[in-house]
């Protein structure tokens, strides 16, 4: 796949292949025509957050995606700090509720790391 | 309390299920639960007693456990070939709770291999049957814990849900299926397969057979760091002398919400009817019901489906034949590896390679971020109506009853089916299904959720929506 990533769902056979690789699962040659066509099926749906804009994305204080950091509710109580936020607060670094690390892994030419800093 | 003898199919009541080890294994041969038959469990312990010492909450009562919670002296397969045979060396923290307090461990119930599907087709130790009607599904993941106690083998069983595989399940085999809020059981024990989404959940006969296991089980845990530090509420206090007849008002005072985008044009005419009518029973008792919107509903499945892929391509790195998993020897490290892994399911392998894709440079903003925030978007949808005054939320738990056998093949068929219940496994908040009536003599599900932490709160509820349904809704 190139340019737009969502634009475009087709997924070859090559691209299941370097996905199998990385992922350490060993693929019959027969068996990719069909998961390559599974892929790129549930891809298609995938689709739909596009849908979701940028204007969209709420305001509430919980971090994104991790929504059991939340407050607990009216009736439950004050709960003492979690583990987590403990050992967030003693981190040499962190943002967004998450350790921010040296990089250790290269990635390989023309391919852009994950993550700035993670 | 009897002793089962009534077919499956024609089981009366809840009350109908053995409560004893020895009704167990009489309803067990009744019922062919074993491989020929239903094919709920993977395992079974014949030799399993209650402790001498008596006085614990659940003493003596027989209970089963999904094969992806590690247990002492019974194999622990997570219903895959890459772990059979394989006997932890360890025990889930629930599970161990669960025997502390007396309960009798009869075995381990068959699934999804690693909790991957709906339907329990994808073991790879064949498919469950539905007690109700053997030629539809059970539903799944934890479809095997479902039949054992449909066919009244157990009044409780542990599950586990991802993106509800206790709840969806619960509703195809007419029980109780509970999802408590993230951390409130200790996830310790329970193999991996998506860890900001997995539960331990457990179904009951009734929602009191639930909550008495809740209360043995929930509470903080030194060995999960994810697991809430507060003190579990009073599940016992929750369903103790429910009062519930239809006209009194044991919810008096109680706002329920009805999120109009779980009532979809689409819904199955039969499944919206019966929750209606669990509605009005909900106004018979006191409630005020109010329709109300979350709107991200619609882009639930897409961003738990991009989620839990991506989380599985990590924790399911370490069966590898190293680390665990039945080795496949091969010439280099690299063949072996793969090798291993190419053992497996269909189901499992799509969730690998679909997450691994998702993560991959170049694609990680345009699906894991975006998934992410939308989480964060539906997330603030239930913290927005609950702030608003709605106490709990009601829609159906499935859209539809269960499927026949083998008539799911499109994965994202499949994937559509949990609609209802992703939400809650993507905002933490804790959920639950009960019994509404029946279709044909296949079960509705009715679903409860509430705001994290509101176990209780969801439970009370539950248990007076269920007598006053009465043994209809069970029927």
């Amino acid at each position: 796949m190139t340019g737009d990533p969502v634009a475009s769902v087709v997924v070859s056979e090559e691209e299941v292949r370097r996905v199998a690789a990385l992922a350490r699962v060993a693929i019959d040659e027969e068996a990719l025509p069909a998961l390559a066509a599974d892929l790129g099926g549930i891809l298609a749906h995938m689709a739909q957050l596009r849908a979701f804009a940028e204007d969209d994305a709420p305001s509430a204080s919980v971090p994104s995606g991790m929504p059991w950091r939340a407050d607990l509710p009216r009736d439950a109580g004050a709960a003492p700090a979690s583990a987590s936020v403990t050992l967030l607060a003693i981190a040499p670094s962190q943002q967004d509720g998450f350790f921010l690390v040296p990089q250790v892994v290269a990635h390989a030419a023309g391919h852009e790391p994950v993550a700035e800093g993670a | 309390m009897g002793e089962a003898c009534t077919p499956v199919a024609r089981r009366s009541s809840p009350a109908d299920t053995a409560r004893t080890v020895e009704a167990a294994w009489r309803r067990f041969d009744e019922v062919g639960a074993g491989a020929e038959g239903l094919n709920a469990f993977l395992a079974v312990d014949r030799e399993a007693r209650a402790p001498d010492t008596l006085g614990g909450a659940l003493h003596g009562v027989p209970v089963a456990v999904k094969d992806n919670l590690v247990t002492l002296g019974l194999p622990t397969t997570c219903g895959s070939r890459l772990l059979e045979g394989y006997v932890s060396p360890y025990e889930a923290t629930a599970v161990e709770r669960l025997r502390a307090a007396g309960a009798v461990i009869i075995g381990k119930t068959n699934l999804d291999e690693f909790g991957m599907g709906s339907t329990t087709e994808f073991s790879a130790f064949g498919p469950t049957r539905n007690p109700l009607d053997r030629s539809r599904v059970p539903g799944g993941s934890s479809g095997g814990s479902a039949a054992a106690v449909a066919a009244g083998i157990v009044p409780i069983a542990l599950g586990s849900e991802t993106g509800g595989s206790v709840r969806q399940p619960a509703a195809f085999c007419g029980v109780v299926g509970v999802k408590p809020t993230y951390g409130r059981v200790s996830r310790y024990g329970l193999v991996a397969y998506a860890s900001s989404l997995d539960h331990v959940g457990v179904f009951g006969a009734t929602v009191a057979d639930a909550a008495r296991a809740l209360a043995v089980m929930a509470g903080p845990d030194p060995r999960d760091a994810t697991a809430l530090a507060a003190p579990p509420p009073d599940f016992l206090a929750a369903v103790a002398g429910v009062p519930a007849l239809p006209g009194t008002s044991a919810l008096a005072g109680l706002t329920v919400g009805v999120p109009r985008e779980y009532f979809p044009e689409g819904l199955d005419a039969r499944v919206r009817a019966r929750c209606h009518g669990a509605i009005e029973g909900l106004r018979a008792l006191g409630a005020t019901v109010r329709e109300v919107s979350l709107p991200h509903t619609a882009l639930a499945i897409p961003a738990y489906y991009i989620i839990a892929p991506a989380e599985a391509s990590s924790n399911l790195a370490r069966f590898d034949g190293v680390r665990f998993g039945r080795r496949v020897p091969a010439a280099s490290l690299r063949d072996m590896l793969e090798h291993t892994r190419a053992q497996f399911g269909a189901e499992v392998t799509r969730r690998i390679l679909l997450g691994t894709y998702v993560l991959s440079a170049g694609y990680y903003d345009a699906y894991y971020r975006q998934a992410q925030r939308v989480r964060a978007a539906i997330t603030a949808d239930f913290t927005r109506v609950f702030a608003d005054g709605i106490d709990v939320l009601f829609t159906p738990t499935a859209p539809t009853v269960a499927p026949a056998l083998g008539a799911l093949t499109d994965p994202y068929t499949m994937y559509l089916g949990d609609c209802f219940t992703v939400p809650a496994n993507l905002a933490g908040i804790p959920a639950l299904s009960v019994p509404v009536g029946r279709v044909e003599g296949l079960p509705v599900g009715g679903q409860l959720m509430a705001p994290h932490g509101a176990d209780a709160r969801l439970v009370a509820v539950a248990a007076r929506l269920e007598a006053a349904l009465g043994r209809e809704a069970h029927q």
